[in-house]
């Protein structure tokens, strides 16, 4: 049977990337008042043909020791969970936005190189970005304000709007710590 | 009267990579060129007849190419430039700026319309560079009004994310309609809508170009920079250009002639001469 791992990839060491998207959302686009920190994770879905959810992470396991494909562990950390959800370990004041490729996001180079050490077991690799977004004001629920503030930071819908997904190309969900998730599109 | 030449602006975000032979192209082409820092001088922007945004990755492609570039303060410059009918043309990361700025298509100028996604191709993913056969589907862009609708050009790409999309239903028939598809994928002769791998990237209905309504901005994955001079098209390659440049082979005179991306340059030039002369002014 096929079971599915997320293996979840951050930096140990400073990530140029998130610094360059929290530069670009705190002086570009006018958001300093609002975002505090930004950090990245990347999270791959993998699907694993596995007799139960504990062979599929042994499996993955493996491949993340015996190959580079995912991570190097000089500069990577990460976590593995069969079904993690997008709030997972966010603190009070963040939030996540989740970020996918609508199509293109499967890796066959993941799936051949575990292929080469021997390993068949793992059949797909699917790739999303997680971005969690430490807001300056701490979040909440019935604050109307709150969802159109998280666009203007993930959906890129106009010339200054929006960073961290373009709608025609990516899918985008936003998860709230008191355990919440909602779409972005546009 | 002494024929002013046109003045070109290659804008160099950080990271960009093909700014000089960019500039080296346009030159050919009987243009003045110079290349501009993003953050330099704002007002020696507006002293020029037209702009190119040159391929490269721009902020190292963090977010998604062009993403960051997009957002940086010299696009709302070229925006009243493009506004004003100078020629802005975005060449592969330059493309993906105009996408991710909303000046392309620019139906609704500044919204951002389509985007440039990951390449898919079968068995395979990332990267991915060849020589493309071009179908000219607009010959009154910025980059092909000296040529013919229909004609066949051939010009490198090389990127990892070219695929025009949108989740705009109707978009890309509106866009082929108002004659803003500039350039499609093609077969060697013109076939439409070929597989992989003359459609490099998978883009939907061969997409290569895009310009807003006007014609006047330009978003293009390939990069005619490549295929400026005879010389710099393979021998192997099909069709009319690779019979060119076989049939130069060893004549140092004819191979430094233009190549087929030196028509998108000429192009350039002929646009800018055609608009001051709508303007009353020196051609």
């Amino acid at each position: 049977m096929i079971e599915r791992v997320v293996l979840t990839v951050a930096l140990k060491v400073t990530d140029n990337e998130a610094l360059s998207a929290l530069e670009a959302l705190q002086t570009k686009m006018g958001m300093a008042d609002s975002i505090v920190d930004l950090a990245r994770e990347v999270q791959w879905e993998l699907d694993v043909e596995a007799d139960s959810p504990e062979s599929a992470l042994r499996v993955i396991a493996r491949i993340v020791e015996r190959t580079n494909v995912f991570l190097n562990p000089n500069k990577h950390r990460s976590t593995m969970a069969s079904v993690p959800h997008g709030y997972d370990g966010l603190d009070d004041d963040e939030v996540a936005i989740l970020v996918t490729d609508r199509d293109g996001a499967e890796s066959m180079a993941a799936v051949a190189a575990a292929s080469r050490i021997g390993i068949t077991g793992l059949k797909k690799a699917s790739r999303r970005i997680r971005w969690r977004v430490r807001l300056a004001e701490a979040p909440s629920p019935g604050d109307p304000g709150l969802l159109p503030l998280i666009k203007r930071i993930g959906v890129a819908s106009d010339r200054g709007t929006g960073l961290l997904s373009n709608p025609h190309s990516q899918t985008a969900f936003v998860a709230f710590p008191w355990g919440d998730e909602k779409p972005l599109d546009a | 009267m002494m024929e002013s030449r046109a003045r070109i602006a290659v804008i160099r975000f950080p990271g960009v990579n093909c700014e000089d032979e960019t500039k080296r192209a346009v030159e050919s082409q009987g243009m003045d060129c110079d290349i501009l820092m993003w953050n330099g001088p704002r007002e020696r922007l507006a002293e020029y007849d037209g702009y190119i945004l040159p391929g490269g990755f721009t902020y190292q492609d963090r977010v998604r190419a062009g993403a960051i570039a997009a957002k940086d303060g010299i696009v709302d410059l070229l925006f009243d430039e493009a506004e004003a009918g100078k020629p802005i043309i975005g060449i592969c990361n330059g493309a993906q700026i105009l996408l991710e700025s909303g000046m392309v298509p620019g139906i609704t100028p500044g919204k951002v319309e389509m985007g440039l996604a990951r390449n898919i191709m079968p068995d395979r993913d990332g990267y991915y560079t060849r020589w493309t056969h071009l179908r000219i589907e607009s010959d009154t862009s910025c980059v092909t009004c000296v040529m013919t609708n229909h004609d066949v050009t051939s010009i490198p790409t090389a990127h990892a994310e070219g695929r025009f999309v949108t989740i705009d239903e109707g978009l890309i028939d509106r866009l082929f309609e108002n004659g803003q598809v500039v350039m499609t994928y093609s077969g060697v002769k013109g076939e439409a809508e070929p597989a992989f791998p003359l459609n490099p990237n998978g883009s939907t209905r061969g997409i290569a170009a895009v310009s807003n309504p006007s014609g006047n901005v330009v978003a293009m994955m390939p990069h005619p920079e490549r295929a400026a001079w005879l010389s710099q098209v393979p021998e192997s390659l099909s069709g009319r250009w690779g019979a060119e440049r076989r049939g130069a082979a060893g004549s140092r005179r004819v191979l430094t002639e233009p190549g087929p991306g030196g028509e998108i340059f000429k192009s350039l030039g002929a646009f800018i001469t055609e608009r001051l002369r709508g303007r009353g002014g020196e051609a």
